[in-house]
């Protein structure tokens, strides 16, 4: 398996006013397991606040676990990031992340150089990578002039500047027109063809259901189930159908 | 790997520049200090009511390119977080501390150049002898208190991993930098406390070099000076590694890495 998580529980601590400062827990994730295989699409559903970001930031090393285990290609995230870090790669929805006052062609430039990529690897995959989210046009105008797409976009391409052998990506296409959000299931589809192991998180049940080998559906924490989208449905049931049924119980 | 850092170093600069026209750039970088460097002389020149201001001009064109150096490699991380790039920073195999470094290196350069020109121009005005000196030597006083300075920068870098409050840390560091590296108040006038701080920060052996070179002939106590604050430099970076290597493992304990 080259995604395992084991008893995964992640709490947040804040600290309110300042006069006298008050200490506030939130847990995050509360205790989850569960295993990817390589080569697969994993998704990870759940209502806003159900804790998916939280799982992912953990898995691409940047957050600890509070207590369990999660570990990347045998290794684990927190203790032997440095052995996971070159392998893997992610892409997050929203317009932060790129160099707003550089073009799309020196973002991907500077993100390839971030990864050690030998130049001219770098040079041609730069290239492969604006033709495939369609930027080539637009490769050498400042990314401030982009739309909220063209970022998103862009964002997929800096996902792939080092090959990655697992991409994490959490809802990746969000702002993204029709035809955008098809080119992104379709490179997704490409890589899981080529053996890369993706994992996802999106509000889109058909996204999910199209792409997605494994879904586990987290609620407050907890995987309340998991399964291929052909079990979690019922008979006639779409996705979305079954994950009101499965999430919605509790909420009502 | 060098070819690599200053394709980083270029990307970066033109990332942070790509605003200004060039006059702008050059207002901004050239006027400003000079500006600067002129009002601290002058308070210098009428609170001490001091005849030769050699000693304030040096070591406030000191002060200048040693603020850059505090300033850009400091706040590294910090406008990273602030425009949500600090996750792909943290997440990829490259160093942190050379991340940083890339960030700052072109802005160093443009400061050597400034308090260069900063020098010159402000001997003009207030008469310093600057052309009985050999710049050469004024030059690597200059670039050896860049290299201290930076390992002072880098180490509060790493604190901005940790913490959101990095204008006031900043701040409070140059006013420290500023009172007791010696380039405005005389070390030989503090208490003993703070003869012993100035002695640890950078700088003050820098600021006392360049000075030498304009009131005595003392090659031997010259080259410790510049020893000396090449090993407080060194020291800083050392230090600067350790810290940035701890507070990134802190930050990813504490999720304080992102804002959101
Ligand atoms: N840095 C943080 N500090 C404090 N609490 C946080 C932090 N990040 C997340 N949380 C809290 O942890 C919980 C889970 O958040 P998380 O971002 O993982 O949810 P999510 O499943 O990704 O939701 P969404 O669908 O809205 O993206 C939420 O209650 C959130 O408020
Ligand atoms: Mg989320």
């Amino acid at each position: 398996m080259i995604i395992e998580v084991n008893e995964f529980k992640r709490t947040y601590t804040t600290y309110k006013g300042w006069v006298s400062r008050k200490k506030e827990t939130v847990t995050a994730v509360n205790g989850i397991s569960f295993a990817v295989e390589k080569g697969t699409i994993f998704g990870l559903l759940g209502q806003n606040g159900a804790g998916k970001t939280t799982t992912i930031k953990t898995l691409i090393t940047l957050l600890a676990p509070t207590s369990g285990t999660c570990k990347v290609l045998g290794y684990d995230t927190f203790r032997q990031a440095k052995q996971i870090r070159p392998r893997i790669n992610f892409i997050f929805g929203g317009e932060l992340g790129v160099y707003r006052r550089l073009s799309a062609r020196d973002n991907l430039a500077y993100f390839s150089n971030l990864y050690h990529v030998p130049p001219s690897v770098a040079k041609a995959r730069i290239e492969d990578a604006l033709d495939l989210v369609g930027l080539t046009d637009k490769a050498d105008i400042l990314c401030e002039t982009f739309s909220k797409g063209m970022l998103q976009r862009l964002q997929i391409a800096r996902g792939l500047v080092n090959d990655p052998e697992i991409l994490f990506c959490d809802e990746p296409t969000v702002g993204l027109d029709p035809l955008g959000a098809r080119m992104l299931r379709d490179v997704l589809k490409v890589l899981r063809g080529r053996g890369k192991t993706i994992m996802l998180t999106t509000h889109y049940m058909p996204e999910a259901d199209e792409l997605c080998d494994t879904i586990a559906l987290i609620d407050g924490g907890v995987i309340v189930a998991m399964d291929t989208p052909s079990m979690l449905k019922n008979d006639g049931e779409s996705l979305d159908d079954a994950y009101v049924r499965l999430v919605g119980k509790k909420e009502g | 790997m060098l070819r690599r850092f200053s394709h980083q170093a270029w990307l970066n600069f033109k990332g942070a520049n790509a605003a200004f026209s060039f006059e702008e750039f050059t207002l901004l970088r050239l006027l400003y200090p000079l500006v600067t460097l002129t009002f601290y002389v002058l308070l210098a020149a009428y609170s001490f009511n001091a005849e030769n201001l050699t000693h304030w001009v040096v070591g406030n064109s000191f002060l200048l390119c040693v603020n850059v150096s505090l300033f850009t490699l400091g706040q590294g991380f910090d406008s990273e977080r602030i425009d949500g790039r600090l996750r792909s920073i943290i997440v990829a195999p490259e160093n942190k501390l050379v991340a940083v470094l890339q960030k700052a290196a072109f802005p160093m350069l443009v400061s050597v150049i400034t308090v260069f020109a900063g020098f010159i121009v402000s001997s003009l005005i207030f008469s310093v002898p600057f052309y009985e000196i050999n710049l050469w030597l004024f030059m690597v006083v200059v670039i050896v208190s860049m290299f201290a300075a930076s390992g002072l920068g880098l180490l509060l870098a790493a604190l901005s991993l940790m913490t959101d409050s990095m204008h006031l840390i900043l701040n409070t560091m140059n006013y420290v930098l500023m009172i007791f590296c010696g380039a405005n108040f005389p070390i030989a006038q503090m208490p003993a406390w703070a003869g012993v701080l100035s002695q640890a920060l950078p700088l003050t052996r820098g600021i006392e070099a360049a000075n030498m070179l304009f009131t005595q002939n003392n090659p031997a106590a010259f080259a410790g000076l510049i020893f000396g604050e090449f090993v407080i430099g060194a020291i800083f970076f050392l230090l600067a590694f350790l810290a940035i290597k701890y507070a990134e493992r802190t930050a990813i304990r504490r999720a304080s890495l992102e804002l959101f």
